[in-house]
C-alpha cells in the first residue's frame, strides 16, 4: 500500500515507538501507523517496528491490509505494541476501477475483484485458464485450438453480446488497453477486476460494451525492505480424454455391414478378414501389409492393409510436461519503489513425435517515483515473448488436425510397412519434417506523471507505446512418403519456405484530472479526462520454393518460384470521459459516468456517440435503525443503468471494398494472374451498436463477515445491432449488408456466496460458491417470413430445432405404417429411424421451415451453457493448506452434427470419408442387435436420413470438472529463521483431474465444437504438478 | 510555479496528439474508386475462369472425366451419386445450385463499365468476356431450374426485382443467346486473343451449345410438364447451326490424330500438357508446376476412376469397324471378355477403355505397371465398379507423388461439328455434304467408315426408336466421340431420355475376372461383386436402383428450388413434382 508521509506538525511532539505484530506473533512490516484525522504517519519496518513523533494527546490508528484497524490513544505512553487481528471483511478493500480506485464499500456498479495470489499456483498455461469459473459470468471457454500449446481461451462477460461482431471484453492492464492478457505472467498480477455492468464500464465507453477486465500488476512497497521471491512448478500433462478405436476385426465387420446396408459390395473380403485375424493373433510375425497386387514393388495403400492400429495412440502420447519459473524482486523507500518480475513458462504437447512446444518469457518492471511532494511518476515496462514450435503447418494446417487424421484412419491401415518404415497412410513424417515456428514479441512502455498541485486535486497524464512484432516461418520439407517393397524411398516434393513478419503499433495518451473531497458527511469526487488511440498494422509474407538445402530453412537457400503479399490497416479512437461520485456518510451513494467517443471505424457523420450511465447504492446497514448489525453487519443495495457503444467491429464496413487477389489458379498468358474480387453490399449509414444494461444487486456480509453474499441481476439489451443478413432471396447474389437493425436481450444473474471461518486457532477454512446464468432472446430482427434459417424475433439463442424420434423401425409391420418420410429420404427399411409426425399430416417434413409453419420440427433443446458454477473449498492447518476447485455447467444440450465426417465421434459411420468406429459408437442396429442405441449405419450419403437432429440423440452436455486440487506446506517460521529465509512453501497441484458428465465419452464437454468437426480438437490437458515458492 | 508550467505542457501535449479519425483503407480499393481502366477490367474479368470445368489446382478431382458419373456412360458405386437421376433428390432449404453471386458480380461490371476512358479496342474484349460469363452462369441456372428471373443489373436490398416471378425459359434462353451475340461481336479472334482468354469462337461454340440445348428441350419435352408455351425449337436449332457453321467456316480448326498417330491419336488428344498448337482445341486449361499449379487426377484416373467405371451401354454403343452396330455386324466378337469386346470395334473404344497390358503407372520413368484385372473390391473411393476402366484422359507418365500438369480441354472443335450435324438434322437440312463436313471428319481420324444419309442398317437397339436412323446415328457419334467428357447428362436431359436413365446400370461380364482370380489373389473376391442374373457386374444390384434409377420423368428433369427461397419470394413457384 502506498503511503506518503507529510510532516505537518513537527513541533510540540512526543516520540512514540513500538512493534506491530499479528495474531501469530509474527512482525507485520509495512503496517501503517497514522495520526487520526490527519495524513501524518509512518510505516513499520521489516521487524514490524515503528517510531513516530506525535503531539501529546493524540490518537494513533494502526492499520494493515487484511487486518482490522486499531485505534489507540497515546496518552503518556512512549512504547505502544499492537497486535492486529485479521479482518475477514473485505469492505475496506480498495478495488481498482477505470482511471482510479474505489473502496469496495462505496462501489455501486457490478464489479468483482480477485487477488493474484488466488491464481498463482495453478498449473495452467495462461491467466485465462486460471480465471475460468472464478468470477460469476466471466465465461471462459477453450478456443477451437483446445489444449494446443500456446492456445488462448475465449473470454466473455455475461453471455451473448452481439449477433455479428465483437463481444469480447475490453482488457486493460495498468490503465492501458491491451488486445490480450494471456501473455501476462500470472505471478506479476496484483489483482484482477471485472467490470460487468454498463455503469462500471462506462468510463471506457465504446471499447467496453461487453465488460472490462482490469489487470493491475505488482508494485514495490515503500517499506525500505527488499523482497526476493522465487517459485517454480513442474507438471506432467496428459489429455483429458481420448476415444477408443475398435480393433481391425470389429471394424472390418462393421464396415461390411454398413456397405451392405448402402447396397455396396463388402470392402473386406473373407481372405482379408483372415489376414486381419492372423495379424491380431501374432502381430510380431505377421506382415501388416501386402504388396500392391497391381504394382508389386509398392505396398498396398490403406484398404488392403491388415494392421491393427489405435490411431489416437499412434499419433498422441500419454504424457508431456511443463515447467514454470518465476523470480521477482521488489522494494523501495520513500522516494521510489520498484518491482521487477521475470518469468519463464514452457509447455510441451502431446503429439507422439511432433515435439510441439510453447514457451513464454515475461519481464515486468514497475518503477514508481515520488521526487516531490506534489509530483509522482511511473515507468512501467512489460515485455513478453511467446514462442511456438510445431510440426510444419504446410501439411497439417493447425496441429489439431491430428485428431482429424486419427479419425480418418481405419484401424487396419498400416502404421509401418513390413520393413519397418512409416507407411504412406501413417503420415507420421509430417510430425517431424519441417517446422512452423513463430515468435510474438510484445513490448509495452508506459510513462505516467501525476501532479497534485493542491491536495486532492490530481492531474494525470500517461503515454503508452506498444509494439507487437510477430514472426512466423513455415517450412515444407520433402520427406519419404513411403518406401517401396525394395526399400526405395518415395519422396514428397512440397519444398518451400515462407516467412511472415508483422508489426502492430499502438499508441495511446490519457490525460485526466480528478478531485476528491470530504466535507463532513459529504464525499465527492470528480474525474474528467481524454484519451486518444492510434493503431496500425502491417505485415509482409514471402514464400519461396525449392530449397537447395532443406536443412537450412530460409529464403536464402530457396531457388524457385516466389510470392509475396502484405497488408496494411489502421484505426483511431478519441474519447472524452467524466465521472462524478457522491456519497453521504457512506450510506447513500451515487455515481455518474459518461464518455463521448469517436472512432475511425464508422463513416463521417456517424462517428461519435455519447454513452452515459448512472448508478446508486444504499448501505442500509449503516443506518441507525439497522438493529441486526450483529447478524448482518453489512448490506448494500445497488442499482445501475447505462448505455455503451460497441466499436469492436471490422474496419470499413461502410465501404464497398474490392479485394485484390493473386495467383489465380488459371494460367493466362503464361502466368497465374492477379484478380479483383466482386464488391459486396454495404450500408453507408452504419453506426454504433449500443448495449444498455440495467443492473440490480446487493452485497451483504453476515455473522461478523464470515458469510459474504453478492448478488447481481442484469438485463442487457443490445440495440441497433448489426443484423447479419436480414433474409432476402438468394437472387440478390451477395450477402445482405450489415445494418443497425436488430436487438438482443440478455438477462442473467451472478451469485457469489463465501464463508470464511476458523476452528480453534489453527484450522481456518473457506467455501466459495459462484453461480451465474445468462439467457438471450432476439427481440428485433428483420425476417418478415420468420424463416428458421436465420434469426427471428423471439428466438432464444442456442435453441435446437429437430425432429422427435419415434424409435427405430423393427418390423415389417412397423415399416408399412411409418409416415411418409420421403422429404428426408426416398427409401426406409428396418433399422432406420422413424420420426414422429407432430403435425399429424402423414408427412415428415419441416413445413415451410418458418416459425409459423415448421412441420414436424420443434425446439428440442438449447446449446447455450446455463447455470455455470464454481465451487472453491480451502482449508489451512498450521503450515498445511489445501484447496479444491470445481467448475461446471449445470445445463446444456449438444446435438451431434448431421451428416458428414464432423459427426464421426457420435455416429461412427457418417457415409463416406472420415467414417470410423469407436467403442462408443459400436452399438448400432443390426438384425441381430435390434435394441441398439444407434440406427442402422450406411456407407453412403443415405446415412444422413437417420442422423437428422432429433430427440433420441440429443446429448446432455452438462458437466462438473475438478479443475484444481492443491495441497501445500509452508515451513514453520522457526525453521525459516534458522535458515535465514522468510518463507518456503512446497505444493502439489492438479488440474482437470476428474470430470463428471453424462455426455457420450468420445467428447470432452468443453470441446464439443471444432474446426475439423465436432470434438475434433487438440485435447485439453490434465495436469499434475509440484512446485516450490521461496521468499528471501 | 513550475508545476503549473508542467500542467500547461501536459495539456498542450494532448492537443498536439489529437488523432485524425479519417482512416481510409490502405491496401484495398472501393467500388467508388474503380474507374474501369484496362488493368481493372482485366483483373476483374480474371476471376471467372475458375468456373470452367476440368482438373483443378492440387485436387484429386478427375475434372471432366468424372462428370459422366451423372449419366449412363459411367456407373458410380454409389447409386445416389446423382440424386437427380437416382430420384433421391430432396428439396433443400437453401443452396442447391440456386446461386446468383456470379450473375451479380458480372452485372456490377456491365452496369458500370461505361465510365471507362479506354478506347473500344482496349475495352471490348473484357466487356465481351463479361457478356460471355453472364451467359455461362445463366445457362447453368437454366439447365438446373428452367424458368428464371432475368437480371441485367446488380440488385440492391431495396430492389423490387428480388421478388420477381420467374419468366419463361425460352425468354431466358433468348437473353443468353443475345448476350453471346454481344460477346461474339466484342471478343477478338483466336489469333489475336491472349493465350488462355476467351475469344470469339469460344463464344460461338458456347452459343451453338446453348441454342441446341434449348431447341432440343423445347422439342422433346413438348407435351410434358416441362413444355414451353409457344415453343419454337427450330429457331434455336437454326441459331445453333449458324453459330457452329461460323466456326467451321473460319477454317481455323481441324480434326487430326494427335502426333499423326492413327492408332493412339484420339487418346493422345486428352493427355497433352500443351495444346497451344493443337488445331482442334479452342480453349484449354494449362498447368505449370513452376507456378505451383498442378493436379492429382492421375492418381485415380484409370487406376480406379474414383469408384466408377464405364457402363455396359456406353461400351455397346461403339460401332464395329464396318460401320455397323454390335447387333448387326458380323465382326462383333461378343462380350465375354474385355479383349473380345474391342475386337474390330471403332478404335475409339480401345482408346477410351483400358485393355490388358496397357501401361498404367510409370514412376521415375522405369516402373511400368500393367493392367491385370480391375480393382473391383478396393475401398470404395479407389475401386472400379464395372470391370471397364477408363483410359481416355489417362497419362501413364504422370508423377503420382509430384502431381501432373496435363492440360484440360475446355472447348474443342469436335463439339462444333457434332452440334452442327445435329442441328442440321433437327432442321431436316442435313445432307451428305454436312455429314462429310462433320461426323465423317471425326471418323476419318480413327479410320472408321463414313456415315451416309442412308445409314445402311437397322439397329434394334437404337436408343431413340421413334427418331430417324440418321438422328440416332448422329447422337451415337456424339456419345462415342465425346464419351466421358461430361456432355452426356445435358444430352439425356434435353433429349428427354428418361427411358435410358431408368435402365439398370451394368458393367462387364463377371466370369472373365473370376476365371483369372487365382492369378490375382488377394484383391478379387468374386463372391463380393454383385451381378445380375445374366452375369453382368451390377454395381447397384443391392440398392434401390437394382432395376434402374427412380428417375421420375414428370419431376427430375429439373432441380427443386430451395424451400427458403419460395418463402422469401412468394412469387416463385416450385418446379413440377416437388
Amino acid at each position: 500500500m502506498l503511503c506518503i508521509s507529510y510532516n505537518a506538525f513537527p513541533q510540540e511532539s512526543i516520540e512514540v515507538s513500538g512493534t506491530v505484530i499479528g495474531e501469530d506473533g509474527l512482525a507485520i512490516p509495512g503496517a501503517t501507523v497514522s495520526l487520526m484525522g490527519t495524513s501524518t504517519g509512518t510505516a513499520t519496518d521489516l521487524d514490524g517496528k515503528y517510531s513516530l513523533s506525535v503531539p501529546e494527546g493524540s490518537t494513533l490508528v494502526y492499520s494493515f491490509i487484511g487486518f482490522a484497524s486499531q485505534t489507540i490513544e497515546v496518552g503518556d505512553q512512549s512504547i505502544i505494541n499492537v497486535t492486529l487481528r485479521e479482518d475477514i471483511s473485505s469492505l475496506d478493500e480498495v478495488v481498482v476501477v477505470g482511471y482510479g480506485t474505489q473502496k469496495k464499500v462505496n462501489l455501486t456498479g457490478a464489479v468483482a475483484q480477485i487477488n493474484g495470489e488466488e491464481l498463482e499456483h495453478r498449473p495452467v498455461a495462461n491467466i485465462g485458464q486460471a480465471l475460468q469459473g472464478v468470477i460469476g459470468n466471466l465465461n471462459i471457454t477453450p478456443s477451437g485450438d483446445g489444449g494446443t500449446p500456446g492456445a488462448a481461451p475465449n473470454f466473455n462477460i455475461r453471455g451473448a453480446t452481439s449477433l455479428s461482431s465483437g463481444g469480447s471484453p475490453f482488457f486493460v492492464v495498468d490503465g492501458i488497453p491491451v488486445d490480450n492478457i494471456n501473455n501476462i505472467n500470472p505471478m506479476d498480477i496484483e489483482n484482477i477486476t471485472v467490470l460487468k455492468d454498463a455503469a462500471a464500464s462506462a468510463i471506457y465507453g465504446a471499447r467496453a460494451a461487453y465488460g472490462v477486465i482490469l489487470v493491475t500488476t505488482k508494485r514495490g512497497s515503500d517499506t525500505g525492505k527488499v523482497n526476493i521471491s522465487y517459485s517454480n512448478m513442474f507438471g506432467f500433462n496428459s489429455s483429458t480424454n481420448i476415444p477408443n478405436q475398435v480393433n481391425s476385426l470389429e471394424f472390418a465387420e462393421a464396415y461390411n455391414i454398413a456397405s451392405a446396408n448402402a447396397g455396396q459390395s463388402p470392402m473386406y473380403s473373407e481372405e482379408h478378414i483372415e489376414r486381419i485375424k492372423a495379424y491380431m493373433a501374432d502381430p510380431v510375425n505377421t506382415p501388416s501389409n501386402i504388396p500392391n497386387p497391381n504394382n508389386p514393388d509398392f505396398w498396398s495403400y490403406a484398404t488392403l492393409d491388415n494392421d491393427n492400429v489405435d490411431w489416437f495412440r499412434a499419433f498422441f502420447k500419454a504424457v508431456t510436461n511443463n515447467q514454470k519459473h518465476d523470480l521477482s524482486i521488489s522494494g523501495g523507500g520513500e522516494n521510489s519503489t520498484f518491482y521487477v518480475g521475470a518469468g519463464y513458462f514452457r509447455e510441451g504437447g502431446l503429439l507422439r513425435y511432433g515435439d510441439e512446444k510453447h514457451e513464454r518469457f515475461n519481464l515486468t518492471s514497475n518503477l514508481h517515483f515520488t521526487p516531490l511532494k506534489w509530483l509522482r511518476g511511473d515507468l512501467r515496462a512489460r515485455f513478453s515473448k511467446d514462442n511456438t514450435d510445431v510440426p510444419s503447418p504446410a501439411y497439417d494446417g493447425d496441429i489439431g488436425n491430428w485428431v482429424h487424421y486419427a479419425t480418418t484412419r481405419f484401424p487396419n491401415w498400416s502404421l509401418k510397412d513390413p520393413n519397418g518404415h512409416w507407411s504412406a497412410t501413417s503420415v507420421i513424417p509430417r510430425q517431424t519434417e519441417g517446422r512452423g515456428i513463430s515468435a510474438t514479441n510484445m513490448i509495452n512502455l508506459t510513462g505516467a506523471i501525476e501532479i497534485e498541485p493542491v491536495q486532492d486535486w490530481k492531474i494525470n497524464v500517461d503515454y503508452t507505446y506498444r509494439q507487437t512484432a510477430f514472426k512466423n516461418s513455415v517450412q515444407a520439407k520433402p520427406y519419404p512418403n513411403e518406401y517401396t517393397v525394395s526399400e526405395v524411398p518415395v519422396m514428397t516434393t512440397n519444398n518451400y519456405f515462407s516467412s511472415t513478419m508483422s508489426q502492430l503499433n499502438y499508441n495511446t495518451i490519457n490525460l485526466y484530472t480528478s478531485y476528491e473531497k470530504e466535507f463532513g458527511d459529504h464525499y465527492l469526487s470528480l474525474l474528467v479526462g481524454h484519451q486518444e488511440e492510434y493503431n496500425n498494422y502491417s505485415s509482409l509474407t514471402g514464400l519461396k520454393r525449392d530449397l537447395i538445402s532443406p536443412d537450412l530453412p530460409s529464403l536464402g537457400v530457396a531457388t524457385g518460384d516466389q510470392t509475396t503479399s502484405g497488408s496494411l490497416t489502421h484505426w483511431a479512437n478519441s474519447g472524452t470521459f467524466a465521472r462524478f461520485n457522491y456519497n453521504f456518510s457512506e450510506k447513500y451513494l451515487v455515481e455518474f459516468n459518461a464518455r463521448y467517443d469517436g472512432t475511425s471505424k464508422f463513416p463521417e457523420g456517424n462517428r461519435f456517440g455519447l454513452f452515459p450511465s448512472v448508478s446508486v447504492g444504499y448501505n442500509i446497514a449503516n443506518e441507525d435503525f439497522w438493529t441486526i448489525k450483529d447478524q448482518v453487519n453489512h448490506l448494500k443495495l445497488r442499482a445501475s443503468y447505462g448505455s455503451l457503444g460497441n466499436q469492436d467491429v471490422a474496419n470499413y464496413l461502410y465501404l464497398n471494398t474490392i479485394g485484390i487477389g493473386s495467383n489465380y489458379p488459371y494460367i493466362i498468358d503464361g502466368v497465374r494472374p492477379n484478380y479483383l474480387g466482386a464488391p459486396g453490399l454495404v450500408s453507408p449509414n452504419l453506426t454504433w451498436e449500443e448495449a444498455r444494461t440495467i443492473n440490480i444487486g446487493f452485497d451483504a456480509e453476515l455473522l461478523e463477515s464470515k458469510l459474504a453474499i453478492t448478488f447481481d441481476w442484469y438485463n442487457r439489451t443490445t440495440i441497433n445491432m448489426f443484423g447479419p443478413a436480414n433474409a432476402l432471396p438468394a437472387t440478390l447474389g451477395a450477402a445482405v449488408p450489415l445494418r443497425n437493425n436488430a436487438d438482443l436481450e440478455t438477462k442473467g444473474f451472478e451469485l457469489n456466496v463465501g464463508w470464511r471461518d476458523h476452528v480453534g486457532k489453527d484450522l481456518s477454512y473457506h467455501v466459495n460458491l459462484i453461480l451465474s446464468d445468462n439467457n438471450s432472446k432476439v427481440t428485433r430482427y428483420y425476417n418478415p417470413t420468420n424463416i428458421l434459417s436465420t434469426y427471428y424475433e423471439g428466438q432464444i439463442l442456442g435453441e435446437i430445432w429437430g425432429y422427435t424420434t419415434d424409435g427405430i423401425i423393427q418390423t415389417d409391420e412397423q415399416l408399412s405404417q411409418i409416415p411418409d418420410q420421403s422429404f428426408i429420404y426416398g427409401n426406409w427399411t428396418k433399422g432406420d429411424i422413424v420420426y414422429k409426425d407432430l403435425d399429424g399430416n402423414g408427412l415428415i417434413n419441416n413445413g415451410n421451415n418458418t416459425v409459423d409453419d415448421h412441420g414436424d420440427l420443434s425446439i428440442i433443446g438449447n446449446s447455450n451453457p446455463r447455470y455455470s458454477f464454481g465451487i472453491n473449498l480451502g482449508a489451512a492447518w498450521k503450515g498445511i493448506d489445501a484447496s479444491l476447485f470445481l467448475q461446471g455447467v449445470a445445463k446444456r444440450d449438444f446435438s451431434p452434427p448431421t451428416g458428414g465426417n464432423s459427426g464421426v465421434f457420435f455416429w461412427g459411420f457418417t457415409g463416406g470419408f472420415g467414417s470410423n468406429m469407436y467403442e462408443e459408437t459400436s452399438d448400432f442396429w443390426t438384425p441381430e442387435n435390434t435394441d441398439a442405441y444407434l440406427p442402422k449405419p450406411y456407407n453412403s450419403g443415405e446415412v444422413r436420413k437417420n442422423q437428422q437432429t432429433q430427440t433420441r440423440y440429443l446429448q446432455n452436455a452438462a458437466y462438473m470438472r475438478l479443475k484444481n486440487l492443491q495441497i501445500g506446506y509452508t515451513f514453520p517460521p522457526a525453521i525459516m529463521e534458522q535458515i535465514g529465509l522468510q518463507k518456503i512453501r512446497v505444493f502439489l497441484s492438479g488440474e482437470n483431474l476428474f470430470t463428471f458428465t453424462s455426455l457420450q465419452k468420445n467428447f470432452d464437454p468443453e470441446l464439443t465444437g471444432g474446426g475439423w468437426g465436432a470434438g475434433k480438437i487438440y485435447p485439453l490437458m490434465k495436469t499434475m504438478a509440484f512446485g516450490l515458492n521461496v521468499t528471501f | 510555479m513550475k508545476k503549473y508550467v508542467l500542467i500547461y505542457l501536459l495539456f498542450s501535449s494532448i492537443l498536439i496528439s489529437c488523432e485524425d479519425l479519417d482512416r481510409p483503407p490502405l491496401d484495398t480499393i472501393t467500388d467508388k474508386e474503380m474507374t474501369f481502366t484496362k488493368t481493372e477490367m482485366e483483373l476483374y474479368a480474371n476471376k471467372y475462369y475458375g468456373a470452367f470445368p476440368g482438373f483443378s489446382d492440387k485436387s484429386f478431382s478427375l475434372g471432366i472425366f468424372e462428370e459422366d458419373n451423372s449419366s449412363d456412360n459411367l456407373v458410380s458405386g454409389d447409386y445416389g451419386y446423382d440424386s437427380q437421376l437416382a430420384g433421391t433428390i430432396t428439396v433443400p432449404s437453401s443452396g442447391g445450385g440456386w446461386n446468383w453471386s456470379e450473375i451479380r458480380s458480372i452485372n456490377f461490371f456491365l452496369d458500370n463499365y461505361h465510365i471507362t476512358t479506354e478506347s473500344p479496342e482496349v475495352a471490348n474484349p473484357y466487356i465481351g468476356e463479361m457478356y460471355f460469363w453472364r451467359a455461362w452462369h445463366y445457362y447453368s441456372l437454366l439447365k438446373q431450374f428452367g424458368d428464371l428471373p432475368w437480371y441485367n443489373k446488380p440488385l440492391t436490398t431495396e430492389s423490387e426485382e428480388l421478388f420477381a416471378p420467374r419468366i419463361s425459359r425460352s425468354i431466358i434462353a433468348d437473353s443468353i443467346i443475345v448476350d453471346l451475340d454481344k460477346a461474339v461481336e466484342l471478343l477478338p479472334l483466336i489469333d489475336r486473343a491472349i493465350p488462355g482468354r476467351i475469344h470469339k469462337d469460344v463464344a460461338l461454340l458456347f452459343q451453338s451449345r446453348v441454342a441446341l440445348y434449348e431447341g432440343s428441350w423445347e422439342k422433346y419435352h413438348n407435351g410434358s410438364v416441362f413444355a414451353v408455351a409457344d415453343a419454337d425449337p427450330s429457331k434455336y436449332f437454326r441459331k445453333s447451326a449458324e453459330a457452329s457453321q461460323q466456326i467451321i467456316n473460319n477454317n481455323a480448326y481441324s480434326i487430326e490424330p494427335v502426333g499423326n498417330d492413327p492408332k493412339w491419336g484420339y487418346w493422345r488428344l486428352f493427355n497433352q500438357t500443351d495444346y497451344s498448337t493443337n488445331n482442334e482445341v479452342l480453349l484449354w486449361k494449362k498447368f505449370d508446376r513452376s507456378l505451383d499449379l498442378f493436379h492429382m487426377a492421375q492418381n485415380y484416373l484409370g487406376v480406379s476412376d474414383k469408384n466408377s467405371g464405364l457402363s455396359k451401354y456406353l461400351v455397346e454403343s461403339y460401332l464395329l469397324q464396318d460401320g455397323k452396330p454390335i447387333s448387326v455386324s458380323p465382326l462383333y466378337q461378343g462380350n465375354n471378355t474385355v479383349a473380345d469386346e474391342v475386337q474390330n470395334r471403332d478404335p475409339r473404344l480401345a482408346q477410351t477403355m483400358y485393355q490388358r497390358d496397357y501401361a498404367r503407372v510409370i514412376l521415375d520413368g522405369d516402373t511400368i505397371g500393367r493392367f491385370i484385372v480391375p480393382d473391383l473390391t478396393f475401398e470404395s473411393r479407389l475401386r472400379n465398379t464395372t470391370g471397364y476402366q477408363m483410359y481416355k484422359g489417362v497419362y501413364p507418365g504422370a508423377d503420382h507423388a509430384l502431381g501432373d500438369i496435363g492440360g484440360s480441354i475446355i472447348f474443342r472443335y469436335a463439339e462444333a461439328l457434332l452440334n452442327y450435324a445435329e442441328a442440321k438434322a433437327e432442321l431436316n437440312e442435313i445432307d451428305q455434304r454436312v455429314l462429310d463436313q462433320t461426323v465423317n471428319q471425326l471418323r476419318d481420324r480413327v479410320n472408321m467408315p463414313h456415315l451416309t444419309m442412308d445409314v445402311g442398317f437397322t439397329d434394334p437397339n437404337w436408343e431413340f426408336p421413334n427418331l430417324s436412323p440418321l438422328l440416332n446415328e448422329i447422337r451415337r457419334e456424339r456419345r462415342v466421340e465425346l464419351a466421358v467428357e461430361g456432355y452426356r447428362f445435358d444430352d439425356l436431359m434435353r433429349w428427354a431420355a428418361a427411358h435410358l436413365i431408368k435402365r439398370p446400370m451394368l458393367g462387364a461380364k463377371m466370369k472373365q475376372f473370376s476365371d483369372i482370380k487365382d492369378t490375382f489373389q488377394p484383391v478379387l473376391d468374386p463372391t463380393a461383386i454383385p451381378t445380375d442374373p445374366e452375369g453382368y457386374i451390377a454395381p447397384h444390384w443391392n440398392s434401390p436402383a437394382q432395376n434402374g434409377w427412380q428417375f421420375d420423368p414428370n419431376k427430375h428433369y429439373l432441380k427443386p428450388i430451395p424451400s427458403n427461397e419460395l418463402v422469401l419470394n412468394p412469387s416463385l413457384e416450385q418446379n413440377p413434382g416437388y
